[in-house]
């Protein structure tokens, strides 16, 4: 039976509407950079696969689907997730300040061993540029994760960025014992024979 | 709380809709799919209205939202601007009323106090009986291990000290299940909000009989023969019965003269023991004595169907409660493009004096937006046909499973009795962890029944007497309560007729382009609920196809098609492909991609061919 992936973990996107979010997963998808996205129709999730240290590693993106827009984020979007990425724009203050808001919004509702991921998007702008990048070291560092400035226009870090959330959520497969099991349990039913059927699932050999 | 200052909605849509619920929240998501503008809103903070599952901290907030005395100080003084051929229709926005006869018991406290001899509280002395501690080393601080033995062992869970896990618990407001083979299901298939959810199949149901006893109600033809709810001479009419009910649109001329009398009527004529018309009625169709003929038919048929899809179960339940799923068509929602805003509702509708059409609402924030159709829950404005019922409600957290239901998720049904309580049929849900709603150790159950007493804690308290343990009453095959809530709700019903109907429709009084919707019911199941939610949006867009297929499995993409990494595409398409042909009940299907199911529904989706009628 040929398996098309060896592993597949869920990854989501969060942060304030506008930083790049769905323009880092179309990115990352698709490698295309469409300045003139109107989001009038989201994007429910992406896949891409990808090699690490030998294994097909499946990443299921998901998007916001805008519903971040008016703080209005379902308690629903963050089941599962193994990994997430925290998106601000360098040229938006505020998106710098509430990155320590939706860190708290992740804490109340995604799994506690989340791993997580600070992206600085839109680094082309320099010229609009108010939030440094040692600040956003520094933030990264005082919540004790990893860090990268990306432009989802240049296309710049966006792909080393999340193979290293996805090595990061490897790594700590590996370091657990193979009898714990990543959350949910096999019992879980699928309704569907879709991609959901892996999320929280860890290996789906 | 403050409120935050907020970006201004767009100005326009085609459809504003008030209340997550999930009637609500399945027509927005069925509007957004056939391409209209969609704006949703919420007063509360969190989705889905009496639909919702709260966590531990949103719980506390509702309970003292709740418990408050309500006061209509709410009325505003604020005006708006209207043109001259404009009228104002105010909404009530205060719903708080729903919910009455609330009580929280922290049976830890209580525990503590019966332990120093102190006076009990107000609600403790409702239960009289001599409190009796037979348990000496409660007297001390839990988490001191008084002799050699592991602390775990040695330490009581209380629900003070599950501390910082309480967080993990989630509460169904009101707890419902999905059959199997319901709609929903198919429903949630078709639309693709079944990639957002993710279930546990209920393996076991039980009822309990005269004397009390739990019993397991029989799911398979082997079932009903080592069943020992009936005799060796009842099984074989019972079989009849259910073989009957299973395909009953065969036999019309057997039914037809029952179709307009209760279901019990039509039992009574196939020469059943009352024994067995109460097991049928209870515990499988799940109805009341009232229920029409032809109801008790489908009920009863939806449970056989039901049996065998996944797993030897009729029954599905949500992973993190039934929260899940409004929020599920809420994000379909707005991957189409609907705008969601939370905290917020609207507190006018305005109407054109000429056409008596709505043309547009105010928000509680004073802003004004266009739209042409408005759909909001029942009781939002005072005019519209609305007719109401109450539920009691109560929610127990334990340190184990009821004694004699011994599988983990299961529900258990208790018929009313004529002498004693309960004077209407009770549904006991029970969780384990695995379903992520309580946490490890410890079960979340649920009792649901239509008021009969004066408050939920009356109609519902004798569950606590039978079968758990507290201290007033300790024993040692049950579980311990740690933790209790009771309350009843209101929930309003309107009735939807299409078109022309105007003396008993919801609509007669209200703009034709204003639609109400109804509270969730008191059965089990989500049918009646995907068949209203159906029927408003056939009244909204006659030509429009509810929530058809979804285009493509991975993703909806607004411009060209993905050339790249084809591969994957593939393999996307043809698990896609699997899931409609599992819909369509060709689960036989050996595609390879099939084995990405999880083992269970795999192996009944073999097992359960090649008969359909198998189980039963
Ligand atoms: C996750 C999160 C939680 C917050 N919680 C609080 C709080 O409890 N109390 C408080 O005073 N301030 C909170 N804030 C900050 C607050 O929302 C605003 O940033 C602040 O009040 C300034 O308001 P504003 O009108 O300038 O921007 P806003 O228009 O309020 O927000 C700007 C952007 O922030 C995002 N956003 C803001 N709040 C949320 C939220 N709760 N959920 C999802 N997205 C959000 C949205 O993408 C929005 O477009 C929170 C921010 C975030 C991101
Ligand atoms: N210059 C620049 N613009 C970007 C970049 N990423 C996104 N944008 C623009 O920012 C806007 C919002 O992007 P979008 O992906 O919709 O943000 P989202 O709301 O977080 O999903 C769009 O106009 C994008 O063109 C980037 O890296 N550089
Ligand atoms: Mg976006």
């Amino acid at each position: 039976m040929a398996k098309t992936y060896d592993f597949l973990f869920k990854l989501l996107l969060i942060g304030d509407s506008g930083v790049g979010k769905t323009c880092i997963l179309v990115r990352f998808s698709e490698d295309a950079f469409n300045s003139t996205f109107i989001s009038t129709i989201g994007i429910d999730f992406k896949i891409r696969t990808v090699d690490i240290e030998g294994k097909k590693i499946k990443l299921q993106i998901w998007d916001t689907a805008g519903q971040e827009r008016f703080r209005t984020i379902t308690t629903a979007y963050y089941r599962g997730a193994m990994g997430i990425m925290l998106v601000y724009d360098v040229t938006n203050e505020k998106s710098f300040d509430n990155i320590r808001n939706w860190i708290r919004n992740i804490e109340e509702n995604a799994a506690a061993d989340v791993e997580k991921m600070i992206l600085g998007n839109k680094c082309d702008l320099e010229e609009s540029r108010v939030v440094s990048r040692e600040r956003g070291q520094l933030l990264a560092e005082e919540h004790q994760v990893k860090f990268m400035e990306t432009s989802a226009k240049s296309g710049q870090n966006v792909e080393t960025a999340f193979l290293n959330l996805a090595k990061d959520i490897k790594n700590k497969m590996d370091r657990r014992n193979p009898g714990d099991d990543m959350g949910t349990s096999q019992s879980n039913v699928h309704v569907t024979a879709g991609d959901s059927s892996g999320s929280g699932g860890g290996c789906a050999c | 709380m403050a409120h935050l200052p907020d970006d201004d909605l767009p100005s326009s849509f085609d459809i504003v809709i008030v209340g997550t619920g999930l009637i609500q929240s399945i027509v927005a998501a069925a509007a957004a799919r056939a391409g209209k503008t969609v704006l949703h809103l919420d007063n509360n903070s969190y989705y889905g209205g009496c639909w919702a599952t709260l966590m531990y901290n949103d719980l506390q907030r509702w309970i003292e939202v709740h418990s408050k005395e309500v006061t209509d100080e709410d009325e505003s003084t604020v005006v708006t601007q209207l043109n001259e051929d404009e009228v104002s229709v105010k909404c009530n926005l205060s719903l708080s009323d729903k919910v009455t006869n609330l009580i929280e018991i922290n049976h830890s406290e209580e525990e503590e106090e019966e332990d120093k001899g102190e006076n009990k509280t107000d609600e403790e002395a409702l239960v009289e009986s001599v409190p009796i501690n037979e348990e000496p080393t409660s007297n001390d601080a839990p988490d001191m291990p008084i002799n050699n033995e592991p602390i775990e062992s040695k330490v009581k869970v209380t629900w003070n000290n599950l501390g910082n896990q309480k967080k993990r618990f989630n509460f169904d407001l009101i707890p419902k299940l999905l059959y199997c083979r319901g709609e929903m299901v198919d429903i949630i298939v078709q639309s693709g909000v079944s990639r957002y959810l993710e279930f546990k199949s209920l393996p076991k149901l039980y009822c309990s009989n005269a004397n009390h006893e739990i019993i397991q109600v029989p799911c398979s033809r082997a079932d009903v023969f080592t069943s020992s709810i009936v005799s060796m001479l009842e099984k074989r009419k019972l079989m009849k019965v259910l073989t009957f009910c299973a395909e009953y649109e065969k036999h019309e001329t057997d039914y037809q003269e029952y179709i307009g009398h209760p279901f019990t009527e039509f039992l009574q004529s196939r020469d059943l023991t009352d024994n067995i018309i109460q097991f049928i009625l209870h515990s499988i169709a799940m109805v009341d004595e009232s229920e029409t003929t032809l109801n008790g038919l489908k009920a009863t048929q939806m449970f056989l169907h039901s049996l065998g899809r996944f797993g030897n179960a009729p029954f599905l339940y949500p992973l993190f409660g039934n929260g899940e799923l409004p929020q599920g068509f809420c994000r379909l929602c707005a991957v189409f493009g609907g705008v969601y805003c939370l905290k917020r509702s609207i507190r006018e509708l305005i109407v054109s004096s000429d056409n008596k059409q709505l043309i547009g609402v105010v928000c509680t924030t004073g802003q004004r937006i266009q739209c042409s159709s408005f759909v909001g829950p029942a009781g939002m404005l005072s005019s519209g046909s609305v007719s109401s019922q109450r539920i009691s409600r109560a929610i127990f957290i334990t340190d184990g499973q009821i004694d004699g239901m011994d599988e983990k998720i299961s529900l258990l049904t208790i018929p009313p009795a004529s002498d004693d309580s309960p004077a209407s049929r009770v549904s006991v849900l029970q969780l384990d962890s695995s379903t992520l709603t309580s946490t490890e150790g410890t079960n979340m159950i649920h009792a649901t029944c239509k008021s009969f007493g004066s408050s939920a804690k009356e109609d519902l308290e004798f569950i606590v007497q039978r079968f758990f343990s507290t201290c007033t009453t300790p024993s040692d095959n049950k579980p311990r309560l740690l933790w209790s809530l009771y309350y009843n709700l209101s929930l309003s019903s309107c009735s939807h007729s299409t078109e022309t109907d105007s003396s008993r429709d919801v609509k007669s009084d209200l703009p034709p382009n204003v639609l109400m919707v109804s509270d969730p019911d008191d059965t089990i199941s989500y049918e009646a609920c995907i068949h209203e939610a159906k029927k408003v949006f056939e009244c909204l867009y006659p030509d429009e196809p509810f929530l058809p297929r979804m285009p493509d499995s991975e993703d909806i993409i607004y411009g060209e098609e993905e050339t790249a990494s084809s591969d994957q595409l593939a393999g996307e398409t043809e698990e896609e492909t699997s899931a409609n042909q599992k819909n369509d009940e060709e689960d036989q299907h050996n595609d390879e991609k099939d084995q990405e199911f999880d083992e269970k529904v795999e192996d009944t989706s073999t097992k359960q061919n090649p008969e359909q009628n198998d189980s039963i």
